[in-house]
C-alpha cells in the first residue's frame, strides 16, 4: 500500500507533476476565486452579504488570534500566519472528498510549510530589531547557548513538519486501514475525526508560528520590561 | 517518509504564491472595507453625537423659551387679574351708586304717593266725619249740627281763663278791634246776634265783628283777632284723626318717611 501523495503523476525531464502539487493547486485555486468572489463586491455599509459576513468574521478572528498571542499589531503578521491556517485548514477538511489526498498529508508539504516558517522567523525577528539585536537573542544569556538555541530554532521546525504530517497522515492511514476491516460507518466515523484532528493541527501550527514569530520580534523587548513587571508585581 | 525536494520546492513557491493572492484578494479588500466601514460608522457616531448635541441645545432653548412664555403668561394673567379687580370693583360701586339712586327715587316716589293718598284719606274721611257727625247729631239732639257747633263755639268763649282773656284784651287795644268770624255755614241773623252779644259781653263790648264763610272749615266756627284765635271745627278733630292715621300707617307698612327715603352710605 502506498500512501504517499508524491508519486508522480506526470513528468517531463525534472518537472513533476504529482497529488500533492495538483490538490494543492486546487485549494489555492478554491482559496482564491473564493476570495475573489466575494471581494469584488465588498460593502461598506452596514448591510452585508453572508460571503462578506464570513470572510469578516474569518479575518477578525484570525487578527484577534494573532493579536492574544503576539501582544502585537496583527497587521504584518496577517497574510502570513493567515494563509498557514487557511491553506491548512482547506487542505485538511477537503480530505471528506473521496479521491483527495490532502496535501498536508505529504511530507513534502509540511516541510515546506515548517521551513517557510523556518525563514519567517528570522525575517520579522530582523525586521523588527534589526540584525544585531536578533542575532544576539541566540547568544543569550551566554555564548554557550548558541548551539542550543540554533539545534532549537532546527528541531522546533523539524517537530512542526513532522507533527502536522504525522497527524494527517495518520488519520488516512488509519481510514484505509478501517476501509479494509470494517468498510461500513467506522471509516465514516474516522472521517469525522480526521476532520477535527485537521482543524486542530491547522489551528496548532498557525498558533505555533506566530509563537515563534512573536518570541523573535518580542525578545529584546521582553527583556528590558521584565524587571520592572517584577517590580510592578511585587508592589 | 522521504521528502520529494522538488515538490518541497514546488510547494514553498506555492505557498508564497497563495500568501501573495490571498493578501491581494482577501485580506487587504476585507481590511478596508472593514475600515471603510468604521470610518462611515465613526463619522456617522459622530454625526449623530453632533446633531444630538444640536438636539439637546434646541431642546434647552425651547424649554427656555416655554419657561419665558409660561413666565410671561402667568404675569399677564396677573396683571389681567388685577385689572378685571379693578374693573369689577369700579362696576359693583357703580352699581350700587345707581342701585341706591334708584332706591332713593324709589323711596320719594313711594312717599309722595303715600301724601298724596294720605291727603285724598284724610279729605274723604274728614268728609265722611263730616257727614257721619251731621247725621249723628241730628239724630241725637232736637237742634240741627250748626246750632249745637254755635253753642259749643260760644261756650268756648265762655271758658276762656283770666289769662287768655287778659292777653286777648292787650292785643284788641294794640291791634285794630276788628274781629272776624268765619263759620263752615251761613250764620242765621239770630245767631250772629247771639254771638255779637256773647263777644260784646263777655270780652269788649267795642269790638267790631265781622262774619264770614269759610266751607273749609267743616262744620266749624272760628274767631280771629290779630293772630290770636278761638274755634271749634271737626278740622282739629280731623288732624288729630290723621295723625293717628298716619301713626297706624306707618306701623303698618313699617316706613319712616325721615329716614327710608334717605339711601344707606
Amino acid at each position: 500500500m502506498n500512501m504517499s501523495p508524491d508519486e508522480p503523476l506526470w513528468q517531463w525531464e525534472f518537472l513533476i507533476l504529482n497529488r500533492t502539487i495538483l490538490f494543492t493547486w486546487l485549494v489555492m485555486g478554491l482559496l482564491t476565486c473564493g476570495s475573489w468572489l466575494i471581494t469584488r463586491r465588498l460593502s461598506t455599509s452596514t448591510r452585508l452579504s453572508r460571503g462578506q459576513n464570513l470572510l469578516e468574521v474569518l479575518v477578525t478572528g484570525l487578527r484577534n488570534q494573532i493579536q492574544e498571542v503576539s501582544q502585537q499589531d496583527p497587521g504584518p503578521f496577517l497574510p502570513f500566519v493567515g494563509t498557514l491556517f487557511l491553506f491548512i485548514v482547506v487542505s485538511n477538511i477537503l480530505s471528506i472528498v473521496p479521491g483527495y489526498h490532502a496535501p498536508t498529508s505529504s511530507i513534502s508539504t509540511t516541510a515546506a510549510l515548517a521551513t517557510c516558517v523556518f525563514v519567517a522567523v528570522p525575517i520579522y525577528g530582523i525586521a523588527r530589531q534589526g540584525l544585531a539585536d536578533y542575532l544576539k537573542q541566540y547568544i543569550r544569556p551566554t555564548f554557550l547557548m548558541l548551539p542550543f538555541n540554533i539545534i532549537g530554532e532546527l528541531s522546533r521546525t523539524l517537530a512542526l513538519a513532522v507533527r502536522l504530517y504525522g497527524n494527517i497522515m495518520s488519520g488516512s492511514v488509519i481510514g484505509a486501514i478501517l476501509l479494509g476491516f470494517v468498510p461500513l460507518f467506522v471509516p465514516i466515523l474516522m472521517q469525522a475525526f480526521g476532520l477535527l484532528t485537521g482543524i486542530i493541527q491547522a489551528y496548532i501550527f498557525s498558533v505555533l508560528a506566530m509563537v515563534y514569530i512573536a518570541s523573535a520580534t518580542q525578545v529584546t523587548h521582553d527583556l528590558n520590561e521584565q524587571p520592572e513587571e517584577h517590580s510592578k508585581q511585587n508592589t | 517518509m522521504s521528502i520529494d525536494w522538488f515538490t518541497f520546492t514546488a510547494q514553498i513557491l506555492n505557498f508564497l504564491v497563495l500568501v501573495w493572492l490571498l493578501s491581494h484578494f482577501l485580506y487587504k479588500p476585507v481590511l478596508n472595507a472593514m475600515a471603510e466601514r468604521e470610518q462611515q460608522i465613526t463619522a456617522e457616531h459622530e454625526a449623530a453625537t453632533a446633531a444630538q448635541r444640536e438636539a439637546e441645545t434646541e431642546l434647552a432653548r425651547y424649554q427656555q423659551q416655554t419657561e419665558d412664555l409660561a413666565h410671561a403668561r402667568e404675569e399677564l394673567l396677573a396683571e389681567a387679574g388685577k385689572e378685571i379687580q379693578i374693573w369689577k370693583e369700579q362696576h359693583l360701586k357703580q352699581a350700587r351708586s345707581d342701585i341706591d339712586q334708584e332706591k332713593t327715587e324709589w323711596f320719594r316716589a313711594l312717599h309722595r304717593e303715600r301724601e298724596s293718598f294720605l291727603k285724598e284719606a284724610r279729605l274723604r274721611m274728614a268728609a265722611h266725619m263730616h257727614q257721619m257727625s251731621h247725621r249723628i247729631l241730628k239724630e241725637l239732639a232736637d237742634s240741627d249740627l250748626q246750632q249745637q257747633t254755635i253753642a259749643v263755639f260760644m261756650n268756648r268763649i265762655r271758658q276762656i281763663d283770666a289769662t287768655h282773656k287778659k292777653e286777648f284784651l292787650a292785643k284788641l287795644e294794640s291791634s285794630d278791634p276788628q274781629m272776624l268770624v268765619e263759620s263752615a255755614f251761613e250764620l242765621t241773623q239770630s245767631d250772629r246776634k247771639k254771638i255779637t252779644d256773647l263777644i260784646h259781653d263777655y270780652l269788649s263790648p267795642e269790638v267790631g265783628i265781622r262774619f264770614r264763610e269759610n266751607p273749609e272749615l267743616i262744620c266749624g266756627i272760628d274767631l280771629h283777632l290779630a293772630g290770636y284765635k278761638i274755634s271749634w271745627n271737626l278740622q282739629e278733630s280731623l288732624e288729630e284723626l290723621e295723625e293717628e292715621f298716619v301713626r297706624s300707617l306707618n306701623d303698618v307698612i313699617s316706613i319712616d318717611p325721615e329716614s327710608e327715603i334717605k339711601p344707606k352710605e
